[in-house]
């Protein structure tokens, strides 16, 4: 039969999410597995294998089989890249580390800045040199190549990254340095700038294609394999990968540009929190995102997550933007921390508490799953304070032991902060909860908008256990943990489009534009954006120029049709230019810096809208499955109830201290704050005496609260 | 308006994002690579009385420790200030120090009500006269001047000072274009503005401003206890015209009261070369020296001033009178925030930084293109950060001032000159337990005849010092290499290119902390393996 199901897989650094979806009837299930770092597709079988037998189908009826991982990321922020040399135009090889030469914190006297992703003795200096108009000034000899050939190979390079000057608009010494680097060293992948980044801007361009390198080798070998696991199931249909833009694009493109999927499942989860706000018509939504390894968050404003080119991996200290590495590439606007189930706790020489961004990850994870770790996380505090059910993790398919929990704590902790096992659990979980509070209210804020006007989507495997808390100290009065909140994301990939953008830059005058040239460009960018195999007809392509006021750096990014309209793009540009900067644009000369394509394969759009999960039936049963003590800090020992989240009906509700348990995550429900289910299966979290606080509050009310 | 400490954070973050809005606005619609790419400008908000609200979370430093004086300075002189106005000036006095730099302010009115004010400070790609440079005498002959005047009243534009503006400047539509684009970033804040008094259905912003201010001078205070009472002295020297000028300072810290008192006496009388700095700007560098070290995350708020007391001597080189010579007004002014931090390194070393390599050379090149159109823009050279205590100096990063550099592609697509080479000086660093930053070899070859070229350079003989036994930085160089005969020459102040000469520029290193006979020995051999060290300084400097 043709393909009625889809798979979705998202792979986090802790935890696989699965969801195996009905396409026609939105039907799913859902399941959660750990993660197996040194092969991935490891877990991706067991998950699969397991929903394909739940469903009762077998892989010959997938549709598609769709995959998001933060392997790119999770490679980049723990430094567990390939070995990269880099090839750059001969007396620019520290680009790289010099950067803009901007300070991002202006009082910071102890500031530091990132690691160069490329060992400066690994970086060559090639004698070549082309112009801005791409005109050869020094040529490219044949000599030179193979002594640059060499270089890399002596460098023992495991992947090579070749950006030159100008060579957004002359790319022919990067292709004859790639096509010799390639015949020579097959099994050194190479990226170039023209392909991975084809835009100006130097340090921009060398850092995209630099992490494309550094990430390229670990992502190749493992789409390969993943290639093959789905021909082993009988699957015959395409694999798609999630990009950072929130759309998916084929394994061709992701093998050879990685760097687009370095968000690749944050994106996912933001489509999915957007779906959610749009089913309950929230207009202002903190997507949180808490997975094993960190936290994501995004602002989520009328039901549309925003695109940047700004994404930046790996910040340092304080989450500061200009302290990470800078990723020019469309992406969803999301802001991330190290903060997650798997980060590690530890005291500092100045005898403080502090935790991650390291994580203990899948392997050997925290201390309490009994696999080698030792050092306590965020879940061992979470297991010790109650939070969660050893009897009851991953729906009781995984065994976790809380005595290892409480003596990671004590031998670590315990001790040198002189408190007991429990205290110091609770410090762990206070601690993390104010980074991502913090983190939280920057990246509102930073967007103009107050986090207590906002509702909060919470998911991800430890979201739920943390939200209440979070929400608590941001005086959010409004937490959505949808179904299936603990794969989140995974449930955003199973309705994303497929998306293929490329960008190139060629500046030119607006009224010296000729259609030649356009209908040139045009054939490019399509031949870039579409394989060879693609079904042209079924596509939505667009194509989109951004044009600007020449010498000024605002630009407006327009449709672009067969023929150049000069005319018409002034309008459009004054229409769009009006609203941002408050005036008509001055008299001035018009120019296109960037031409870009978007091609656009509709999205699987099947199921509701509100959840995430799309089956909410009500189980038979009592959902009130007994009572356990947690502990609260200053509140110390509680009791609280617990609930069996698939056993409550729409309307039900239950007042904290609580803990609703599914199978991928816990609801923690603090004293004093309710939690109701709705039709769909969300759960509402408000704190009882919040409940009338209006969305927006005036000078009075502010004056007395 | 009562406000908790909640309500104030949200508040202020909310009057950030407004001046970090009207700033990207400034960024996207100037001409010049100064304002767009180099990032020379600053944005603010004042509420009614001309006291801080807000300040552009990307700022030149020293504007905001004169934003809220300078627009006081303006209210003094113009009143009334009423809807549709806007004033400027390039008062050095008044403002930043120097010519180039053009405060403009914009009252914000909601009907009759006055909520307060815009401040836009941004540098300019020109301002006529000498180009921009230390070789002049007096300040007229420095460019043009703009007493405080109205480039716009009630909402119409002073076309007569516009034209006599653009018939001063080399680079009259970049000019216009940028004052233009700092009046529409102004009404982008004005705006937004107006929708928060809307929101908060209130127009006094006087109590946020006020609440701001004691909190800061709170702040400030508590970590001026934190130091031991006493009195700490020291001095540096600067290159001048052809003298050395000695600053001097005397720093009394009284902790119990939470107060610090800065003396400059002993300074040299002021010069008459541009190596001037106003009373003002050093005020300002002074403070924020002091604020780095003492409360660096505090926000930047005018009562972090409130415990402190600067005496800038008149008459001297850190205070000069009009008509002096301001062109390289940061050469000395700057310089202060090293002499602070040494001074007070002593006290207080885990938080302190050996010298950074700075100001980064700061080069002007002007001339016509080979089509004839008029250019003019800044070549920055960053230098080294100094080293810390716990880390080394990162490479080429501004200190104090805080600019960026133009990227190198748009560098060459919109200026003719061609980049031969910019990449890290080895050896530049200071030696030290901890190493300073790398500064970088910059050189560019002319591609049309008759670029002028104007350099504003220090330590080209007093490098950056090391702390507690920390070796100095590298050097500043600047230099001009013929085309024809290959000479090179060393360039103090002014040259003019032909086709084919190549400009040189090494920025300064920062200087090492502590002694490098302790440096990680594996440290040292990755910076030796890395080319940051050269193994033969790794044996004179290092002793390996």
């Amino acid at each position: 039969m043709t393909g009625s199901h889809l798979v979705a897989v998202d792979i986090g650094g802790t935890f696989t999410d699965l969801v195996l979806m009905d396409v026609t009837t939105g039907q799913s299930h859902v399941t959660k597995v750990l993660t197996t770092p040194s092969d991935p597709v490891e877990a991706v079988r067991a998950g699969v294998l397991e929903l394909l037998e739940t469903g009762g189908i077998s892989g010959g009826d997938l549709e598609s089989v769709i995959h998001a991982t933060t392997l790119a990321t999770n490679t980049v922020t723990e430094a567990k890249g390939a070995r990269v040399a880099l090839l750059g135009t001969e007396g620019f090889r520290d680009i790289l580390e010099m950067g803009r030469e901007g300070r991002y914190d202006a009082y910071d006297l102890q500031i530091q800045v990132p690691r160069p992703l490329v060992d400066r003795e690994a970086r060559l200096g090639v004698r070549e040199r082309v112009d801005y108009a791409g005109n050869v000034l020094t040529p490219l000899e044949p000599a030179e190549i193979e002594r640059a050939v060499a270089a890399v190979r002596d460098a023992g390079a495991e992947a090579v990254a070749v950006c030159l000057l100008h060579s957004y608009a002359a790319p022919e010494h990067e292709a004859l340095l790639g096509a010799a680097l390639r015949e020579q060293l097959p099994d050194v992948p190479v990226s170039l700038s023209s392909e991975v980044l084809p835009r100006r801007g130097e340090f921009e361009r060398m850092v995209a294609t630099v992490v494309n390198s550094y990430v390229l080798p670990r992502m190749q070998v493992y789409l390969r394999r993943f290639a093959g696991f789905c021909g082993e199931i009988g699957h015959e249909g395409p694999l798609f990968l999630m990009m950072s833009n929130g759309g998916m694009a084929g394994v061709d493109v992701a093998s050879r540009h990685p760097v687009r999927m370095i968000e690749s499942g944050p994106a996912a989860g933001v489509i999915a929190a957007s779906r959610v706000a749009r089913g309950l018509d929230l207009r202002r939504v903190l997507s949180f995102d808490m997975g094993g390894t960190t936290a994501k968050a995004c602002l989520v404003q009328d039901f549309e997550p925003r695109l940047a080119e700004n994404l930046e991996v790996a910040r340092l200290q304080r989450f500061a933007p200009g302290s990470g590495y800078p990723l020019a590439v469309p992406s969803v606007d999301l802001l991330e921390i190290g903060a997650g189930g798997g980060s590690i706790a530890r005291v500092t020489s100045l005898g403080l508490l502090e935790v991650g961004p390291d994580s203990a990850g899948a392997d050997p994870g925290p201390a309490c799953y009994g696999r080698g770790g030792e050092l306590p996380t965020v879940t061992d505090a979470n297991l010790v304070l109650g939070f969660l059910n050893p009897d009851y993790f991953l729906g009781g398919r995984m065994t976790v032991s809380r005595d290892a929990a409480d003596a990671a704590l004590a031998g670590n902790l315990a001790e040198r902060l002189e408190r007991e096992p429990i205290e110091c659990a609770w410090g762990v979980y206070d601690v993390v909860n104010e980074q991502m509070a913090r983190a939280l209210r920057i990246h509102a804020v930073a967007q103009g908008v107050d986090p207590r006007d906002c509702s909060m989507v919470a998911f991800g495997g430890a979201g739920p256990v943390h939200a209440c808390a979070v929400a608590a100290k941001l005086a959010v009065s409004h937490v959505v943990c949808p179904t299936g909140a603990g794969v989140g994301s995974a449930f955003g990939l199973a309705r994303a489009p497929r998306v293929s953008e490329e960008l190139q830059t060629h500046v030119v005058p607006l009224d010296a534009v000729d259609d030649d040239t356009v209908q040139v460009i045009r054939a490019e960018l399509l031949d870039r954006a579409l394989g060879s195999g693609e079904d042209r007809a079924a596509v939505d392509v667009r194509y989109l120029v951004d044009v600007r006021l020449a010498g000024q750096l605002y630009e407006v990014t327009l449709p672009l049709g067969e023929r150049i309209d000069p005319a018409e793009l002034g309008r459009a540009f004054a229409d769009e230019y009006e609203p941002r900067i408050g005036r008509r644009p001055g008299e001035g000369r018009l120019e296109i810096v960037n031409w870009r394509i978007r091609a656009e394969v509709g999205g699987t759009g099947a199921g509701q809208a509100h959840a995430m999960g799309g089956t909410a039936t009500a189980q038979d049963g009592e959902s009130i499955k007994g009572s356990r003590g947690l502990y609260l800090g200053p509140s110390g020992q509680v009791e609280a109830t617990v609930v069996d989240r698939y056993a409550m009906a729409a309307g039900e509700s239950v007042t904290g201290p609580a803990v609703i348990e599914e199978r991928e995550s816990t609801v923690v429900v603090l004293p004093g704050f309710h939690a109701s289910m709705d039709e769909d299966g969300n759960l509402h979290l408000r704190p009882k005496q919040y409940e009338a606080v209006p969305a927006t509050l005036s000078a009075a009310e502010l004056e007395t609260r | 308006m009562r406000l908790d400490g909640i309500s104030l954070a949200i508040l202020h973050s909310r009057l950030i994002s407004i001046v970090d809005e009207s700033a990207a606005t400034l960024v996207r619609t100037a001409y010049s690579h100064i304002i767009r790419d180099a990032k020379d400008f600053a944005v603010g908000l004042l509420d009614s009385e001309g006291h801080t609200l807000s300040q552009s979370t990307e700022s030149i430093p020293v504007f905001l420790g004169t934003m809220s004086r300078t627009a006081r300075a303006l209210l003094e002189q113009t009143q009334p200030v009423g809807p549709g106005d806007i004033v400027v000036t390039n008062d050095p006095w008044l403002g930043s120090g120097h010519l180039p730099d053009v405060n403009m302010l914009m009252p914000v009115y909601d009907g009759d009500a006055l909520l307060g004010y815009v401040v836009v400070i941004a540098h300019m790609a020109d301002i006529g006269g000498r180009i921009l440079g230390t070789d002049a005498n007096e300040l007229f002959e420095e460019g043009l001047q703009i007493p405080v005047m109205k480039l716009y009243e009630g909402g119409r534009r002073n076309d007569a000072l516009l034209q006599l503006v653009r018939a001063n400047v080399r680079v009259p539509e970049q000019v216009a274009g940028d004052l233009d684009a700092m009046v529409a970033a102004g009404h982008v804040a004005a705006r937004r503005l107006l929708d928060l008094a809307g929101e908060l259905r209130s127009t006094d912003f006087t109590s946020v401003a006020q609440a701001l201010q004691e909190r800061g001078e709170q702040a400030m205070r508590e970590a001026i206890g934190n130091l031991a009472t006493g009195t700490y002295g020291g001095e540096l020297l600067v290159e001048g015209a052809d003298v050395p000028l000695m600053v001097a300072v005397r720093i009394d810290v009284d902790a119990a009261a939470g107060e610090i008192s800065l003396d400059y006496a002993g300074t040299t009388p002021q010069v008459s070369t541009g190596h001037n700095a106003t009373a003002g700007y050093t005020s300002a560098y002074t403070a924020y020296a002091l604020k780095c070290l003492l409360a660096p995350d505090l926000p930047f708020t005018e009562g972090i001033f409130t415990p402190l007391t600067v005496n800038v001597p008149e008459g001297s080189v850190l205070g000069c009178r009009r008509p002096a010579a301001v062109g390289g007004r940061h050469l000395v002014g700057q310089s202060t925030t090293s002499l602070v931090i040494r001074v007070m390194a002593e006290a207080i070393p885990e938080l302190a930084v050996a010298d950074c390599g700075s100001p980064r050379p700061f080069i002007t090149v002007a001339g016509r293109q080979a089509d004839g159109a008029p250019f003019s823009l800044p070549i920055l050279a960053m230098g080294g950060f100094g080293a810390r205590a716990g880390s080394d100096g990162p490479p080429t990063m501004p200190f104090p001032s805080n600019t960026e550099a133009v990227p190198i592609e748009t560098l060459e697509a919109t200026t003719p000159l061609h980049l031969e080479e910019k990449e890290l000086l080895c050896d530049s660093g200071g030696a030290g337990r901890r190493r300073g930053g790398l500064g970088q070899r910059f050189r560019a070859r002319a591609l049309v005849d008759g670029i002028n070229v104007s350099v504003i350079a220090t330590r080209t003989r007093y490098p950056a010092e090391g702390l507690f036994g920390g070796g100095s930085g590298g050097l500043a160089r600047i230099a001009v290499r013929s085309g024809a005969t290959g000479e090179e020459r060393t360039l103090a102040s002014v040259a003019r290119l032909m086709t084919g000469d190549e400009l040189v520029i090494e920025s300064p290193g920062g200087g090492g902390y502590g002694s490098p006979v302790e440096r990680d020995p594996a440290a040292l051999e990755a910076d030796v393996a890395g080319g940051y060290v050269s193994a033969d300084a790794a044996a004179a400097c290092y002793g390996r």
